[in-house]
């Protein structure tokens, strides 16, 4: 089991865990390209999400982009 | 001790504002107290108190250019104008966001303006960006650049016709005061967001998101995402076939990323004044 705060919101992975942020992307469905993720206060580089490994109750803040401008 | 038209003048107070017309300016037929415009049948009425900044104007008069940044100080509250002229904004990208929000910062009276776009002006901008039909081919920075300098010729710009990309944006950006990300893709708009904030320390940045089609006015925010990231938008309506980039959104989404980047000019930091976007 693993217990994330995802943009204020707890949320309980119990049955597949996410092992990194990749993965975490994947399983919300959510497009890596135009994240900027910042776990426990500090900024990911997109390039580092597949191996920032994510630790039980982190605090995880996804700022999705859309296009257009 | 009270200005006029930026000269230093003693007179013994209360004054009515009638006075100072008659006494230094008669053929004025416009007055402006302290950012404020006064109609004509109020002078009289118009009270004037110390260390009031007073323009006084006779509109059919040609301006010289030395007198010109005065009247344009003239509308803004008194100290306003001296903080964003001595400020230095990037506006990264300049299609419907960046040419807005670069036409209302030298509107506003921002002194320095770093723009950057790599693409020319075709005849598909002209329905939301501030250019026009003898501009097209011409880079959008040459453009922007004519554009802003008929506006406010006291602006300073430094332009970058090039795309940029982590590398540029570290070396280009790094003594900013604040950066407009405009860019139209999202993956691009990740890229300058986490490159600002991860290798530019003290820089804020002040992005968009979610401005396509012609959904309700009042959807788009201003949000708090941290004392060094503003983001506004819907955050959700991307354009995408079938739902196009029209005028009005766009330009209110570049009005509410100028009217922030003007405050935090202005206040010197982010305040968790805004929505907060978490």
């Amino acid at each position: 089991m693993l217990s994330l705060n995802i943009n204020g919101e707890q949320k309980v992975f119990e049955e597949e865990i996410p092992q990194n942020l990749s993965h975490l992307l994947r399983l919300l469905n959510i497009a890596e390209e135009a994240v900027v993720a910042e776990i426990d206060g500090d900024i990911v580089p997109r390039k580092d999400f597949a191996v920032k490994q994510l630790s039980n109750d982190s605090k995880i803040e996804l700022i999705r982009f859309v296009g257009g401008g | 001790m009270i200005k006029v038209n930026n000269k230093t003048i003693n007179i013994e107070l209360p004054v009515m504002l009638d006075r100072i017309i008659r006494e230094y300016k008669p053929d004025a037929d416009m007055a402006i107290v302290d950012g404020f415009g006064i109609v004509c049948n109020k002078w009289a009425k118009t009270p004037i108190k110390a260390n009031a900044e007073i323009v006084l104007l006779n509109k059919s008069q040609t301006v010289s250019v030395d007198q010109f940044e005065l009247l344009m100080s003239a509308r803004h509250t008194p100290k306003v104008f001296d903080k964003l002229k001595r400020s230095t904004v990037a506006v990264a990208g300049l299609g419907g966001l960046g040419s807005n929000v670069a036409n209302m910062l030298s509107r506003s009276g921002v002194g320095r303006l770093i723009i950057a776009d790599f693409d020319i002006v075709d005849a598909t901008n002209l329905n939301r960006q501030i250019y026009y039909i003898d501009q097209l081919g011409k880079s959008k920075t040459d453009a922007t650049k004519e554009n802003i300098l008929r506006i406010n010729p006291y602006t300073y710009i430094e332009d970058y016709n090039a795309k940029l990309n982590p590398t540029n944006i570290v070396s280009i950006l790094n003594k900013v005061d604040a950066v407009a990300e405009c860019f139209d893709l999202a993956d691009q708009k990740q890229m300058i967001v986490e490159t600002v904030l991860t290798e530019l320390k003290d820089v804020p940045i002040f992005s968009a998101s979610g401005m396509a089609g012609i959904g309700g006015s009042n959807m788009i925010k201003t949000k708090y995402v941290s004392n060094r990231h503003i983001i506004c938008g819907d955050l959700e309506t991307a354009a995408e076939t079938g739902r196009g980039l029209m005028s009005p959104r766009v330009t209110i989404a570049a009005a509410h990323q100028a009217n922030a980047i003007i405050k935090y000019l202005i206040d010197g930091k982010i305040e968790k004044d805004f929505d907060s976007l978490i």
